[in-house]
């Protein structure tokens, strides 16, 4: 059981390593000039520090508070849990610094308009439809 | 001793404006902030409101009376600009003869001294080692409930195009006398407190301007905006010093108005440098920069966000000139008079979050040179341990340090003692208390005043509680 625990460990860090991380994928418009992101560069977006990627301007897109596809990617990419994510958005965006588009309820919603807004990026879970928009590796 | 008695402060902009904030704010609790798209442009909207109880003990200040050879007909060599009301107030004790003679003699109606008239003033005027006219007198004990912020924030958002608004109303609301919260600052007052356009480049470059309040130090670009720290105040460093009357050296430690900045960072291999540079008027209620102020920041984080340091600069030439501050109905405008020369800022801080993020630890050093005759150089430092391992209650520490050396008693070196936390009820809700002891390490330095009894002594510590109630969507 334990060796079994250990080699599922190592298949998740794997495939983490693979963009499909778990149980979210990242997705991007398919104008985003790259198929791959650092993770290191990945958690610069999602935090709203990095705007912009290889020159192209970067629409960040969110679920869901209580998602568990958004309680996955936080962990593992931003290293926090969702409520501070959300609290560490909202001050950004009182300081004026930088303001989160508001989180989307459905995947279906979220990768419709990550298909529509040139530089949008986001994620949804494993299983998801992701017909028309760029399936990122992340590296 | 005072007890607060809610009242409100009447005026027809904080009728329209502050008033129903303030009952959405503190009343509702169910305001969310709100985000919608308008013809390609993301607009948000955000607010915030603070309901803050503040209680003092009794206060030593030191009081300038203040010449100016162009308003002195009889050539005297001693005297002050007062109004009426000053008269009024001196002529009860013994200093009242001295200074009436003075003030008859001098006919000037220009102001001094605004909004003594609740503070108790005992002893002569002498001349102090600085050779100015000093008065010694003490603010009495004072309880304070006040609406210090009711601000609401507008964003809009095109590409890389965006304009901010932070419109803010302080004191809507306050207990206090309409005299004495004009004489602290505590008056109402509606103001823009940041409005600017920006342009992203790129991430390492990014054109802003318009009203601006610049990075300095960790919290100088955002030190009006309550629900950002843990604490009720910010440390010494941050608030307009000395001696809680605006006097001829009373001003801003820090920039607080920039008007075209150019910023950005730049993502090394584990580090991220921000950098701002700026220029503006420097022009705020406490300053009048003449030509244009200069100044940047640099900031260093780690990319794990666990270590930041940074270096702040500025520098101004502050002109021979007379700031007219508003101070309501009862006195009219105040005027304090600046004297010209040229002031650099420069300051330091660091930031570390150790403990699995549990500990903030900070430090900051400013310290500002003045080349001016009539004012002198001045520094401040903190140190703060703030713990942030629990979700919902940050207790903190810290230990605040203030020397002026233009100021009779700020020369002495105050330092500032300080505990207390912030608890969050919610995502929009929070509490924060915390207690301060204030105390002069100096004691010898300037003139005694343990000769007279009626005087406060100058170096009596003081204590200051504070709470306040924190709403922000």
């Amino acid at each position: 059981m334990k060796n079994l625990t250990i080699l599922l460990s190592i298949l998740l860090c794997v495939m983490s390593f693979n963009g499909v991380a778990g149980d979210y994928k990242v997705i991007a418009n398919t104008s985003f000039p790259s198929d791959s992101i650092t993770k290191s560069d990945l958690r610069k977006v999602f935090l709203l520090k990095k705007k912009n990627y290889q020159s192209t301007q970067v629409l960040v897109t969110n679920l869901k508070r209580g998602s568990a596809v958004r309680s996955s990617f936080s962990l593992e990419v931003l290293k926090k849990d969702v409520d501070k994510i959300e609290r560490y958005y909202f001050k950004r965006a009182l300081s004026g610094k930088s303001v989160a588009l508001e989180p989307f309820s459905s995947e279906a919603d979220l990768i419709e308009r990550v298909k529509s807004v040139p530089g949008a990026i986001g994620y949804v879970g494993s299983e998801a439809d992701v017909s028309g928009v760029k399936i990122l590796v992340v590296e | 001793m005072k007890r607060p008695k809610l009242k409100l402060f009447k005026g027809g902009l904080f009728k329209v404006y502050c008033v129903p904030l303030m009952v959405i704010f503190v009343v509702s609790g169910g305001v969310n902030a709100a985000q919608f798209e308008f013809n390609q442009w993301t607009v948000n909207v955000h607010g915030y409101g603070d309901l803050e109880y503040t209680r003092m003990s009794e206060m030593p200040m030191r009081m300038p009376l203040i010449i100016r050879e162009d308003n002195h007909p009889m050539g005297m060599p001693l005297g002050m600009h007062i109004t009426e009301s000053m008269y009024s107030m001196a002529s009860s004790d013994m200093a009242s003869a001295m200074l009436a003679t003075w003030f008859a003699a001098n006919k000037s109606q220009n102001m001094m001294f605004s909004g003594l008239r609740n503070m108790s003033m005992s002893g002569m005027p002498y001349v102090g080692d600085d050779g100015k006219m000093w008065m010694n007198m003490a603010m009495g004990d004072m309880a304070v409930l006040s609406m210090h912020h009711t601000n609401i924030l507008l964003d809009l958002q095109k590409s890389n195009i965006r304009f901010h608004l932070n419109a803010q109303g302080l004191h809507v609301l306050s207990n206090e006398d309409k005299y004495e919260a004009e004489a602290t600052l505590r008056d109402k007052r509606t103001s823009v407190a940041a409005a600017y356009g920006s342009y992203g480049y790129s991430d390492a470059l990014q054109f802003t301007t318009g009203l601006v309040i610049p990075p300095f130090g960790i919290y100088n670009d955002v030190y009006y905006i309550t629900p950002l720290f843990a604490t009720v105040v910010l440390p010494e460093m941050y608030e307009a010093q000395p001696n809680y009357l605006r006097q001829n050296s009373r001003r801003n430690f820090l920039p607080k108005n920039a008007n075209f900045m150019l910023s950005g960072t730049l993502f090394l291999e584990e580090w991220e440098l921000e950098y701002a540079a700026y220029l503006g008027k420097g022009k705020d209620e406490f300053r009048s920069d003449e030509g244009v102020g200069f100044g940047f920041k640099f900031g260093m984080t780690s990319e794990e966000g666990d270590l930041a340091f940074g270096i702040s600069y500025y520098t101004g030439e502050q002109e021979d000139d007379v700031i007219t501050t508003s101070l309501g109905d009862s006195y009219g405008p105040l005027e304090s008079y600046l004297s010209p020369g040229k002031e650099t800022v420069f300051g330091f801080d660091i930031e570390w979050l150790t403990l699995g993020e549990a500990l903030r630890a900070q430090f900051e050093y400013v310290s500002s040179s003045f080349d001016g005759d009539d004012v002198e150089s001045r520094s401040s430092y903190y140190a703060r341990v703030i713990w942030e391992g629990w979700d919902r209650f940050k207790p903190f520490i810290m230990y605040d340090n203030f020397v002026d050396d233009d100021d009779e008693l700020f020369k002495r070196t105050m330092n500032r003692i300080g505990f207390g936390g912030s608890y969050r009820f919610s995502d929009n809700l929070y509490l924060k208390a915390e207690y301060h002891y204030h105390y002069f390490s100096d004691t010898e330095a300037g003139i005694s005043s343990s000769s007279d009894p009626a005087l406060p002594s100058d170096t009596d510590p003081s204590t200051m509680f504070r709470t306040s109630i924190i709403y922000a969507f």
